[in-house]
């Protein structure tokens, strides 16, 4: 649609100020993450040929690293795809239900996200590993007693506990891209077609975007996991990386073996970039066309399949716990003792987590809202070089997001103190070196993709009216900008929160690295206590902190609900989704 | 004429009424900064200035502790306790793979933030020396440790020792089926019921490296090779070998004496035994400390370390459930531990064994990376 007003904003009285808010976030970007990223990276790209002659010295070592990778690629694409496979089934369950039963029972199907895919894999060793529970009822049922653990101690089984773990991000993507046809085309199609037909054509036609961009966030995610892996005895090319630093202590040869890693990372995420600038996304507060229901035999299959994943995804890891926990017992053991002494711990690391997810979703908003309104403005000019530089720049920003969601978090960690402790710069950055701010720098820059692409998402269905009516109500393009975003971004930016804050809280492999001295990290001793405690203390503490994060994810939804209400006293004009 | 946005006239109909303006419109902006300001204020506080000049500030001292944090905090504390003098301590995780402590140290090279080091082993810490960037320090405390745990030339020094030893499971085998000797563990009898940590990590890895020292390059590549072709299973630690044995998932691991003992204080059915070398006797390794060159606060870091030295805390970490062998004598330990200490021992050359770690890691790796 053209728009109604042909004036641009860069001829408007506001441009300085919005030139100051577009350039803010790419400069706190830049100095803060990109900077100190890219001088370790070029530190190793002054002798690429070098590092890369360290990393893979010999033909023989050269074929081995291949066979690696060639493995962990399988393993990514097998949990990508069978995730995919799991979260289309959770969606047709879901579907099939009621819309109160379904209400009751989506915290429960995200529920494996809300545990480190470490727990997951021990609670799977603890249920079909050799003395796992069901090894031993198949031995006591007269039934061969090897399938349970042949199969979970191998590439598959690995896929298959990785998928279980991420399946909910390939749910919620389908039910996202479920909302984009709108209600009049699917109500035509469901008069010409079948039910079950116009499912498939829905799923394999008009979702297939959304169903490749799912299967990619999970693939790189696959990729990057490596404690399933090596707890299902499964080498994965991520502990080569690892072995460089810890054996060698050679940071060229580690930057060297993630070439291969960090290269499949950058394609995958270029490939999402594109899928996701292309998508036709929803609006969180647009009713998209409801699918028209399937036929009764389908809905009982489709409820039966998803809630059988639903159970062994939530259930499995959950139902271990507590059967291990062994009684109110171990719940007073570890709430007087080990728990309370990590009430510290968890106060700081929830702090840290929710400066993170505060800065995190401050500096998306920012950016993403800047890079759209930027955007926008540009079709409003007839000017094709404003145009082509303002999607460069969108362009741009998300490729590098999508380019920080694809490394490691020890490399992350590594460049970061790398930069802020140099001595050569002087005395700020080595000030904020000794802070804690330390943990949520690099906190921010592993999970700050998340949040961008979160909010991002959002404004790419922003109306076209709702611009151009508030431009012709005079308003200055920066006021304009928060009126028309603030309000839109507010339920993704209570979400992204929620997710960067579980996040935060989980995260090891940065912590150990950037903790400042004497700050507690929730996730260190709770790695330490899972290796050294009892089983019931364990699983005790497993649920525990189950508990904490839905409690720390609900108070965050809850602040955003009361800061909700206040904007809308503030801004009562404005349309809040 | 009162200004109006127009966002509200164009959604829904059915949009609740909001109530009357209490605000002019704008957006609260000071407010979100102050928020934000002061969660990232109070993160920032947590970890205040390491650096020595402050004399009104209360003295401290930085440790990075690769002991778990679970037996090194307590002890952390009594120092506390004991000299008025703040511990800020950094603590490892066995599931970061190591990439944690020593390369944070090696990172932080040009500027050192830690003052001292306190190793669960010894190899990194040989690694850290040879980077030269330990001082040397010759404690007090260290005249009664034996010779072989210290650095001859006072780089750092050793106490309070785990064993590697063979961890059995109680309820499938006695004392009297084991092998006698660490090379019977690639015996056809054992194939698919023995398990180890990926010996390119942690103590596993100070075991093979100590191997080399000890047989030579390739009588290690053979005991290797045998082990793997007895389809040894690779864990991802001596813990989770040292629970895999205690839950039935396999027969026998090798692993650290505080991972069985731990296992076995729960009521697990797993004990172990120490495990000999050919008759010359088992590995002992103990605990390092080490004063980083530069660190911030050098004095309470030597103070640390003689604190860390005493008889007390030998004494301490032998009665917790990491049930540490003392190196000194006459040291108070529970009959366990004493049993333990009365084994016989390897005579081994940490820095010879050190200088194999290259070459035992670049030879494991290719052999159990191996499908």
């Amino acid at each position: 649609m053209k728009p109604l007003s042909v004036r641009s904003d860069s001829s408007s009285p506001g441009s300085a100020a919005a030139f100051a808010g577009l350039s803010f976030f790419p400069l706190a970007f830049f100095l803060l993450i990109l900077y100190p990223l890219g001088g370790y990276f070029l530190g190793f790209a002054r002798s690429p040929l070098e590092s890369l002659a360290g990393a893979f010295p010999s033909r023989e070592e050269f074929g081995r690293l291949l066979g690696i990778l060639g493995r962990t690629l399988a393993l990514a694409a097998g949990g990508a795809t069978l995730s995919l496979a799991l979260g289309i089934v959770a969606f047709a369950a879901f579907h099939a239900m009621g819309r109160r039963t379904r209400n009751c029972l989506w915290a429960l199907a995200a529920a494996p996200l809300l545990i480190p895919a470490h727990f997951s894999a021990i609670a799977w060793i603890q249920t079909a590993g050799k003395a796992g529970w069901l090894t031993l009822a198949a031995q006591r049922w007269g039934m061969p007693d090897a399938w349970p653990p042949a199969l979970l101690y191998s590439l598959p089984g690995c896929a298959f506990v990785l998928a279980l773990h991420f399946y909910p991000i390939a749910w919620v993507m389908v039910w996202l891209g479920s909302r984009t046809p709108g209600a009049a085309a699917v109500e035509s199609a469901a008069t010409l077609m079948p039910p079950g037909r116009l499912w498939v054509g829905l799923l394999a036609g008009w979702l297939r975007s959304w169903l490749a961009a799912a299967w990619l966030i999970v693939f790189i995610l696959c990729l990057l996991d490596y404690s399933v892996a090596e707890l299902l005895r499964r080498h994965v090319f991520t502990v080569e990386i690892m072995t460089a630093y810890a054996v060698y202590y050679d940071p060229p040869r580690a930057m060297g073996l993630s070439l291969p890693l960090a290269a499949i990372g950058l394609l995958a995420s270029a490939f999402l970039g594109r899928l996701l600038l292309r998508l036709d996304w929803p609006a969180f507060a647009r009713q998209g066309g409801e699918w028209p229901p399937l036929a009764p035999r389908q809905r009982r299959v489709f409820l039966a399949l998803g809630t059988a994943v639903v159970l062994v995804a939530a259930g499995v890891p959950v139902g271990n716990f507590l059967a291990r926990a062994d009684g109110w017992e171990s719940f007073r053991a570890i709430l007087e003792s080990s728990f309370a002494q990590a009430v510290a711990s968890l106060a700081w690391s929830a702090l840290a987590a929710l400066a993170t997810a505060i800065l995190a979703v401050g500096l998306a908003a920012l950016g993403s809202t800047m890079a759209y309104g930027a955007a926008s403005n540009a079709d409003a000019s007839s000017q094709t070089w404003s145009r082509r530089l303002t999607l460069l720049y969108q362009a741009s920003i998300l490729s590098l997001m999508l380019a920080l969601f694809a490394l490691p978090a020890s490399v992350v960690a590594m460049a970061h103190i790398a930069f802020w402790n140099d001595p050569a710069l002087g005395g700020l950055k080595q000030a904020f070196y000794d802070s804690g701010g330390m943990l949520p720098l690099g906190m921010l820059t592993l999970f700050l993709p998340i949040a961008y692409v979160t909010l991002w998402a959002r404004l790419r269905w922003e109306s076209r009216i709702l611009i151009d009516l508030e431009r012709m109500d005079g308003n200055r393009s920066l006021r304009r900008r928060f009126l028309l975003s603030a309000p839109m971004l507010f339920r993704p930016a209570s979400l992204a929160a929620v997710v960067v804050f579980i996040l935060a809280m989980q995260e090891l492999h940065a912590a150990v690295l950037l903790a400042a001295p004497g700050q507690e990290t929730l996730s260190i001793r709770a790695f330490t206590l899972l290796h050294y405690a009892p089983d019931r203390l364990v699983a005790a503490f497993c649920l525990v902190s189950l508990a904490t994060l839905t409690l720390g994810a609900g108070g965050i939804v809850g602040i955003a609900a009361v800061l909700r209400f206040a904007l809308k006293r503030w801004m009562p004009y404005c349309a809040f989704d | 004429m009162e200004k109006k946005g127009v966002g509200s006239s164009v959604k829904a109909p059915h949009r609740r009424q909001t109530p009357a303006p209490a605000g002019n419109g704008r957006l609260p902006f000071g407010w979100i900064a102050r928020l934000t300001a002061v969660c990232v204020w109070l993160v920032a506080c947590g970890g205040d200035s390491v650096d020595q000049g402050n004399v009104e500030r209360r003295q401290e001292v930085v440790i990075y502790t690769a002991l778990d944090q679970l037996y090194s905090e307590p002890i952390l504390e009594g120092f506390e306790e004991k000299t008025g003098i703040r511990v800020r301590a950094v603590y490892d995780s066995e599931a970061a793979k190591t990439v944690g402590l020593v390369n944070r140290i090696i990172a932080e090279r040009e500027r050192p933030r830690c003052d001292v080091f306190w190793n669960n082993e010894v190899l990194r810490t040989l690694a850290l020396k040879d980077k030269g960037l330990l001082e040397r320090f010759a404690p007090d405390n260290a005249r009664q440790i034996p010779t072989a745990y210290k650095d001859p030339e006072g780089y750092w020094t050793g106490f309070a020792a785990r064993a590697r030893v063979l961890a059995y499971n109680t309820d499938r085998l006695t004392r009297e089926d084991l092998p006698d000797d660490i090379l019977g563990l690639a015996d056809e009898k054992w194939r698919g019921r023995v398990g180890m940590a990926y010996p390119l990590f942690g103590s596993t890895s100070t075991h093979a490296a100590a191997l080399w020292a000890l047989w030579g390059e390739s009588r290690a590549h053979r005991f290797f090779e045998d082990l793997k072709k007895n389809d040894v299973a690779i864990l991802d630690g001596n813990m989770t070998a040292a629970r895999a044995v205690a839950d039935g998932e396999l027969d026998l691991c090798l692993t650290d004496t505080d991972d069985a003992h731990l296992l076995r204080s729960e009521g697990k059915p797993i004990d172990w035994v120490l495990l000999d070398h050919d008759g010359e006797g088992a590995l002992l390794f103990p605990n390092t400390l080490a004063l980083i060159q530069n660190g911030p606060n050098p004095e309470a870091g030597r103070r640390l370390i003689e604190y860390l030295l005493s008889p007390e805390v030998e004494a301490a970490l032998a009665a917790s459930q990491s049930a540490q062998v003392p190196l000194r004598p006459n040291v108070e330990a529970p009959p366990k531990v004493e049993e333990m200490a009365r084994g016989d021992f390897l005579e081994v050359d940490f820095a010879e064994a050190a200088s194999h770690i290259e070459e035992s890691a670049d030879f494991l790796k290719t052999l159990f990376s191996k499908p």
